[in-house]
């Protein structure tokens, strides 16, 4: 069973650091990674992607994440966004730019990465994630943090987030999130913390970092082919009833 | 196992650091179902061997996960493989080390 890392930010100004970062990840067995450009990255994809696919042999794709302030940044940063190949990620403490990106189908997952944010997450949210078949994202990050009274209430918030995303079936993800070198840790160890921490099945872990990423990217796939039509639409052909 | 430089490590203070992790993250009475052993460990090639029980293989993979430094250098200690057998896992690492 092949794992991702499914959120790992790179930053787009330095790109010895994304060598270092890319170099890391085959040191430890990570195999394939969904990467976050920084800084602009957007705008600078196609000459950057080349050169971070020519770094190593592993299997690389890309994600944009929204942070809208408001609902109007929020259509506005979605204008024309929809056949791109990147994951669309949405990630906002407001509930209602939630609510409207969980009905968007051009995005593909909520994130709930941030502290902040993760208490903002409530079961409509997750309700309508499961209607248009988008995903959830929890990130184990913030508890590996030294402050103890931090990494406490960051656990404690984490299992409440992770504990209702199970109890009504959501579809999520979750990813390292590491910043610092040295903490990066392989897939595989984060199931490890998930099942023995956030007290979920040792099943459930290894599908949120392994089948629920490649269902997410057989999403993006879909929603790039001009051809695929949503489930529960269907089309009418001239004089037919 | 890596580690952010080359710095003096014996079996004594990574020990240390797995049953400090076991302990902070699981408590005493999960720590006592482990049966902790460091069987092999090569500072060189960074890589080594730790026998468990297999009950709480889930457990010692996340205690490793969360030791971030030791003696205040940075170093990761990342599960490459877990198997049943010393045997096999010994065969392993020679083929890892090939």
């Amino acid at each position: 069973m092949s794992y991702f890392e499914s959120r790992l930010r790179l930053n787009t100004n330095n790109f010895e650091e994304i060598e270092q970062k890319l170099h890391f990840c085959k040191l430890l067995g990570i195999q394939n990674i969904i990467v976050e450009l920084e800084n602009n990255g957007r705008k600078k994809h196609p000459d950057l992607k080349r050169k971070i696919e020519e770094i190593n042999n592993v299997n690389i794709n890309y994600r944009t994440t929204i942070n809208p302030k408001n609902l109007e940044s929020l259509i506005n940063n979605l204008k024309g966004i929809g056949h791109s190949s990147d994951i669309i990620v949405v990630e906002s403490s407001d509930k209602k730019i939630q609510i409207q990106a969980a009905k968007d189908s051009r995005v593909d997952v909520i994130s709930f990465s941030e502290q902040s944010v993760l208490k903002t997450i409530f079961p409509g949210v997750i309700s309508l994630t499961k209607q248009n078949q988008s995903f959830i994202e929890f990130s184990l990050a913030p508890i590996m943090v030294k402050n103890k009274s931090l990494q406490s209430k960051n656990l404690r918030n984490l299992y409440r987030g992770v504990q209702l995303a199970n109890k009504l079936n959501a579809n999520y993800i979750i990813n390292g999130d590491f910043n610092d070198l040295y903490l990066l840790r392989h897939p595989r160890a984060l199931v490890s913390v998930c099942h023995t921490l956030l007290g979920i099945s040792l099943q459930q872990a290894k599908k949120c970092f392994s089948k629920s990423v490649v269902s997410l990217l057989n999403r993006v796939q879909m929603r790039k082919d001009k051809n695929f039509i949503e489930s529960g639409v269907k089309l009418i052909y001239e004089g037919e009833r | 196992m890596i580690s952010e430089q080359n710095f003096s490590l014996d079996k004594q203070k990574i020990l240390n650091s797995i049953w400090g992790a076991l302990w902070k993250y699981f408590g005493l009475k999960e720590a006592s179902r482990v049966g902790l052993w460091l069987v092999d460990l090569d500072f060189l090639k960074g890589i080594g061997i730790i026998r468990c029980s297999h009950l709480t293989k889930e457990i010692v993979i996340s205690a490793l996960t969360f030791i971030t430094e030791i003696s205040g250098k940075k170093i990761i200690l990342s599960p490459i493989k877990t198997s049943g057998t010393i045997r096999s896992i010994k065969n392993t690492k020679k083929l890892y080390l090939e």
